[in-house]
């Protein structure tokens, strides 16, 4: 019996149990938007949870994470330390967010702009930019799994059949049943991640050396500068770990998907019990460097870093846990991608088609525009991860250092009464333009700091600036269609 | 002497006044304020500002290199930071917080 004869049914099983669970989600609810986006605003501190989980969790975290531990070493310890300063900061804005999203009924960031500051353009260009970068977050979802499946599976399925298959269940399922969906897949996705990542971050260390201290004992042996920063790499020392920690603890919360799951607490105190405990869930992490490190000892010279551990993998457990460990990185890559599409749907039909070709559109027709947006985002993000040749990890680093420079429109939005459209915008531009410029030119990092803070430094310096002159507003001034909120609402002001 | 407790006095009376001065902000911050805003620097403090102390990798903690270990242990330390900032709201407002 072939291995890939052992493997593939487990990886094609465990996908099959996702879809269904994942259209099975919205089973007999009705649809509409409110629905379809932000799950009527009901979701307590379990679901709440399994979504951020399953946002931060994705296949950048499984190939990624152990594939920096591979080849820079030191310098991928800030995965374990953005994440949760991140959801120190969650535990501040998330609350008052969700708060103003409540009483003026939003459904996605860019809402959240035009409801602050008033201005259709700003928000759509908001919207349009997140769209932009959510498409490359959404190609490395999809060249992950592809890569995934294909090694667990021997290679009996090639990459374009796995991601083709994939996509078309992700559409499915969020056409059905929405955020929902990616809430329920997502407590298939958690327990298999948590169950994989234990059994590669204590097996394979375990197996090759008897335990993860002597792997370590090992690994200070034959390379004693590589397990502290700048480790292998010439230039991510200290000053660029401090500022990388910044940006991305920072930047991270304005990735447009994480207002979504914001928006379907039930109430900011759920979002608060959720910061408190999610920096728990960073416990696993630890395990997938592991592997990255044994892999150094055991498959060293490995040309592309991010294969690290599934090769490793391979080559240590029996054709039955590569199946499972596919599976798993399947959902892992699906989860994710689902609320990806979802919010890209939304920002595009409801942000940026509504206010500037079609301002009579209701919001169940905004719905169907965003649901066929769903299928064409598949599409063309497929097509990308199929035909393009681009550096994956260069377009997710581009992406996360664009988004950062949403935080000053949002936070300062939320603190300072005279922050308004105009400062926002400029400071948006000088910032994207910033990070742009020096991601493109390869100045990254530069001065020993990472650009994204670099550019977002910018960016606060110059709303800030342009701020101090404005007259004070707030949220209530740009209500033309401010909704009655319903009885027991919390109607604490921020 | 008597001028030594004047003195000590008068420091008293001004560190006073300090506090209630609402332009100087840390001073004057309510304790319950102030411990929130030290509970949640605590782990930007602890793993990001000061990485130069703990970058290193002796000595090994339970097989781990010294620096993943100190991060390690403050996802729990940050999760308590948390948690207290969270019961310092609790008794805050406590109405709000028995709404889930």
């Amino acid at each position: 019996m072939t291995p890939s004869f052992v493997a593939m049914p487990i990886i094609f099983g465990i996908v099959l149990i996702g879809a269904v669970t994942g259209i099975y989600a919205g089973f007999r609810r009705e649809m509409n938007l409110e629905q379809w986006t932000v799950a009527g605003r009901g979701f307590g501190l379990v679901f709440v949870w399994l979504l951020t989980a399953g946002e931060v969790y994705t296949t950048f975290s499984f190939l990624g994470a152990s594939g920096w531990a591979y080849s820079r070493g030191g310098p991928t310890l800030y995965i374990l330390a953005y994440q949760t300063l991140s959801y120190v900061v969650c535990f501040f804005v998330q609350p008052r967010v969700w708060e103003i999203a409540r009483k003026f009924r939003l459904h996605t960031q860019s809402d959240f702009f035009r409801q602050r500051y008033g201005s259709e353009r700003l928000a759509a260009l908001v919207a349009i930019v997140g769209v932009v970068f959510i498409v490359p977050y959404l190609q490395l979802q999809l060249t992950g799994l592809g890569i995934i499946v294909q090694v667990a599976s021997f290679d009996a399925i090639s990459r374009p059949v796995a991601i083709s298959i994939a996509f078309v269940i992700v559409a499915g399922f969020v056409l059905s049943s929405g955020i929902r969906a990616v809430a329920w897949v997502s407590v298939l996705k958690d327990l298999l991640m948590l169950l994989a990542a234990l059994a590669v971050g204590i097996g394979v260390p375990y197996h090759y050396f008897g335990g993860v201290g002597p792997m370590f004992h090992a690994l200070v042996q034959a390379k004693p500068a590589h397990l502290t920063m700048p480790g292998s790499t010439a230039n991510m020392g200290h000053s660029w770990y401090i500022s990388t920690v910044l940006l991305t603890g920072l930047g991270g919360l304005m990735w447009p998907h994480n207002f979504a799951s914001t928006f379907t607490a039930k109430s900011g105190n759920t979002l608060r019990r959720n910061a408190v405990i999610m920096p728990m869930y960073n416990l696993t992490l630890p395990l997938l460097f592991f592997v990255g490190f044994t892999a150094i000892l055991v498959s060293p010279g490995l040309k592309n870093a991010d294969m690290a551990l599934l090769f490793t993998v391979r080559k240590t457990f029996p054709p039955w846990v590569l199946g499972v460990i596919g599976g798993a990185g399947a959902l892992t890559a699906m989860v994710p991608a689902a609320i990806l599409l979802l919010t890209a749907g939304t920002l595009f039909a409801k942000n940026f088609v509504r206010p500037i070709l079609a301002p009579a559109m209701s919001d169940d027709s905004v719905a169907r525009l965003a649901k066929i947006m769903v299928v064409v985002i598949t599409g063309l993000a497929m097509y990308l991860a199929l035909f393009s040749t681009t550096s994956l990890v260069g377009l997710l680093l581009f992406a996360y250092v664009g988004v950062a420079q949403f935080f000053p429109g949002v936070v300062l939005g939320l603190y300072w009464q005279r922050v308004n459209a105009t400062s926002v915008l400029v400071g948006l531009i000088v910032g994207l333009t910033i990070s742009i410029g020096l991601v493109a030119t390869k100045r990254d990092p530069v001065w020993g700091l990472n650009a994204g803070f670099v550019a977002l430094c910018a960016n606060l310096a110059v709303t800030a600036a342009i701020s101090a002159f404005n007259r004070k507003t707030t949220f209530r001034d740009h209500s033309p269609g401010e909704v009655a909120v319903g009885a027991g609402a919390q109607t604490r002001s921020a | 002497m008597g001028c030594d407790q004047q003195r000590s006095l008068f420091v008293i009376a001004f560190a006073r006044k300090l506090a209630y001065r609402p332009s100087l902000p840390f001073i004057a911050m309510k304790p319950r304020k102030l411990l929130t805003l030290v509970l949640a620097s605590l782990p930007f403090l602890a793993i990001c500002l000061s990485v130069p102390l703990w970058d290193r990798v002796y000595p090994l903690v339970f097989g781990l290199p010294f620096n993943m270990f100190w991060l390690v242990l403050w996802m729990p330390l940050s999760s308590l930071c948390m948690w207290g900032v969270y019961r310092l709201r609790k008794t805050a407002a406590p109405d709000e917080v028995s709404e889930r």
